[in-house]
């Protein structure tokens, strides 16, 4: 309880207080004058980096720079300049890969951005060429072919080293001219095969693909007419044909192989056991294998 | 033993005297530059704002808020004041800004920090990310050194 007495006291706090209040805002002030501000400006990106040089057989090459000091969002482009410049990255990163570029040479600058300002272009790089066209695949098997060795010859201007893929297995390194059937771990089977190849720049960048595609077969050439298994008959004749191939060797007992024509006729034989072989020639003159006929002139 | 009915009604009486000073003294302190004093008062004077140390964030054409203001804010008067809030001076310069910004679409969002200036001195005030570019600003726009004309208000 508040005695009557404190009345006068309780009045004079309250009236300080008030007056304290008043004071804040006796000290509100007014005035003015100016500040300062600054707009930024878009640096020069220090330099464009990339880890290859001279010529590559990739179309696609890496980039890397320094970002430019800036607190905001800024946007890279980095151009190729040839006989027309054009634009190969947009990004805000600091690292970018151009695809897809033109075979030829150029060299490439990067230039920073901040929506619609844009700074200068950093200094180019060296030339850099790219010959991204596939190699030139030279010897290759004939198709079909009855070739289970092959080997396929590749070359590409500028560049020794290649990888070569068949039938999808690899890719490996390789060199020309190319042996199939160390790349397939043996003889290859009969059916179609694909053999791809890139030629590999020193940064083990990859050119396009050149491709081909054969038909391995091998099957021998049937016999549909022959003599019987013992005759008195002196002479002889073979009807033999192939599904695909139409060049043909005969030879009959010891005699070397002959070119020779369905039907085969030999006379004047000697009594006695014979044996007729007939193979099939592919386009390149690869021999199929042989079938063997036998009878005896009684 | 004094009547008990005079302490009430003196401490009444200063109440009432103290309110009614006070009002009368904020409206004249509070006036920039003008004014006469009474009751014994002298009038304030306005508070003085200057470019500042340089600006610590450069402004870009980003539609956001990414610049900053340097202003150095001396009080003239003898005794502690306070700046409430810093608005632009749309009256002054190209619209508040200097002319070498006119066409850069510059705004400024009013700071109420509020800040107490001691006596006769001067304080540097950074008001970070108050200045707005507009993201269409021309290439002109970059490296200026840009005036901002501000004014304090209660």
């Amino acid at each position: 309880m508040i005695r009557r007495t404190a009345f006068p006291v309780v009045g004079v706090v309250a009236a300080l207080l008030v007056a304290a209040a008043s004071a804040a805002a006796y000290w509100s002030a007014a005035g003015g004058g100016q500040g300062i501000a600054a707009t930024g400006s878009v640096g020069v990106v220090a330099g464009l980096n990339t880890d290859v040089h001279g010529t590559v057989a990739s179309a696609s090459i890496g980039f890397s720079w320094s970002p430019i000091a800036a607190a905001v969002a800024v946007t890279y482009v980095v151009e190729r300049h040839a006989t027309a410049t054009t634009v190969v990255c947009t990004t805000t990163a600091t690292t970018c890969t151009a695809s897809g570029l033109p075979d030829g040479t150029a060299r490439y600058s990067v230039t920073a951005e901040i929506n619609g300002w844009v700074g200068a272009q950093s200094a180019l790089t060296p030339v850099i060429k790219v010959a991204s066209a596939a190699p030139a695949i030279g010897a290759s098997p004939a198709s079909p072919s009855a070739a289970t060795a092959p080997t396929i010859d590749v070359s590409a201007s500028g560049f020794g080293a290649f990888r070569c893929t068949l039938d999808g297995a690899g890719p490996v390194a390789c060199s020309p001219p190319v042996a199939l059937a160390a790349l397939a771990g043996g003889a290859l089977a009969d059916g179609r095969h694909t053999f791809s190849v890139a030629a590999i720049d020193a940064y083990g960048g990859a050119s396009q693909t050149a491709t081909v595609t054969w038909t391995v077969r091998t099957d021998a050439p049937p016999i549909t007419a022959a003599p019987p298994a013992t005759t008195a008959q002196k002479s002889a004749s073979f009807t033999f044909s192939h599904p695909v191939y139409v060049s043909f060797r005969c030879k009959l007992d010891g005699a070397g192989w002959s070119a020779c024509t369905s039907p085969a006729g030999y006379s004047g034989l000697a009594a006695g056991a014979h044996t007729f072989r007939v193979e099939a020639l592919d386009g390149d003159g690869i021999a199929t294998r042989v079938t063997t006929a036998t009878w005896t002139i009684s | 033993m004094r009547p008990r009915v005079a302490s009430p009604a003196l401490a009444a009486l200063v109440v009432s005297g103290l309110l009614a000073v006070a009002p009368a003294a904020y409206a004249i302190w509070s006036a920039p530059g003008s004014g006469t004093a009474t009751a014994g008062a002298a009038a304030p004077q306005p508070v003085t704002m200057v470019a500042g140390a340089a600006p610590t964030e450069a402004l870009y054409p980003t539609g956001t808020p990414t610049g900053d203001v340097a202003v150095a804010i001396t009080n003239p008067n003898p005794y502690r004041v306070r700046v409430a809030t810093l608005v632009l001076d749309t009256g002054a310069g190209a619209g508040g800004f200097s002319a070498n910004a006119a066409a850069c679409g510059l705004r400024f969002a009013p700071v109420a920090s509020g800040w107490d200036i001691p006596a006769g001195a001067t304080v540097q005030v950074d008001l970070r990310d108050s200045l707005t570019m507009a993201p269409w600003a021309p290439p002109s726009c970059q490296g200026l050194a840009v005036q901002v004309f501000l004014k304090a208000a209660s």
